[in-house]
């Protein structure tokens, strides 16, 4: 292989990668669903036993349904893990996330709905929609840039 | 270029290279789908696929939906070293020739 074809080898890598970008782009609906199953998990935790193995169950249902549609939709599925930037965001929800479960779980035993336990689930659903569109600019942005391997 | 990063004879093909460049992105797509992105035929896209799968680097399924059988691909853990390798070895081979056209 020589210089030329090298180069027309990482244009080609380059060219696919900005047609994935392209397309790469879900609706509003599909991260603020992400953000409710979130939600539904946290509020989840303040809630007796029973209640809480409801919401898990409904947030874990409801991942499955997106993986799901995702697929079904779009052809395809790309999980949060991928790229070095919007990893990064992942990791960033990934705290808010257990801190707002310590928040909530701090709410057991209180009446239910708890403030604090509803706060809780507010705080996770604006910061998992939000962080899933900006996980999916950087994602984009990173396609388009193609420059990582 | 360190150690064991060449040019992988699996990856040489244009297309195999942007299969693996796309799949690399995402978790799993359809053969549509790649289809799409890669813009080769039917044909073209099994026969890279097929000769992705006996790498070892992409792993093939088959899912029933709608009625039809889809075909899904996934690049393997040996599919994604062998890519990034495979990328690592272009960027040095484009940047050592560039250096001896600049050096003459």
């Amino acid at each position: 292989m020589d210089r030329n074809e090298a180069l027309a080898s990482l244009d080609a890598v380059r060219q696919t990668r900005g047609k994935l970008a392209q397309r790469s782009q879900w609706p509003f609906w599909r991260h603020a669903l992400f953000g409710l199953l979130e939600a539904t998990f946290i509020f989840g935790v303040s809630l007796p036993f029973a209640g809480m193995i409801v919401c898990v169950m409904i947030a874990a249902a409801t991942m499955v349904w997106i993986i799901h549609d995702d697929k079904k939709r779009y052809g395809m599925f790309v999980s949060g893990g991928q790229g070095n930037r919007p990893k990064l965001v992942l990791f960033g929800l990934v705290a808010v996330v257990g801190a707002m479960a310590v928040l909530s779980y701090t709410a057991r035993g209180e009446p239910v709905p708890s403030p604090t336990a509803l706060l809780a689930a507010l705080v996770t659903f604006t910061a998992c929609t939000l962080g899933s569109l900006w996980w999916q600019k950087l994602y984009r942005q990173e396609l388009n840039e193609g420059g990582v391997a | 270029m360190s150690a064991g990063d060449e040019i992988d004879p699996a990856l040489h093909a244009p297309a195999r290279l942007q299969i693996a460049a796309m799949l690399g992105k995402v978790e799993e797509a359809e053969f549509a789908t790649i289809r799409e992105l890669v813009e080769v035929s039917d044909s073209v896209l099994s026969k890279h696929l097929s000769a992705l799968s006996d790498a070892g680097y992409v792993k093939i399924s088959k899912a029933a939906r709608d009625g039809r059988q889809r075909t899904w691909a996934q690049l393997t853990p040996k599919g994604r070293k062998a890519f990034a390798r495979h990328m690592r070895a272009l960027h040095e081979l484009a940047a050592a020739a560039e250096q001896a056209v600049a050096a003459q």
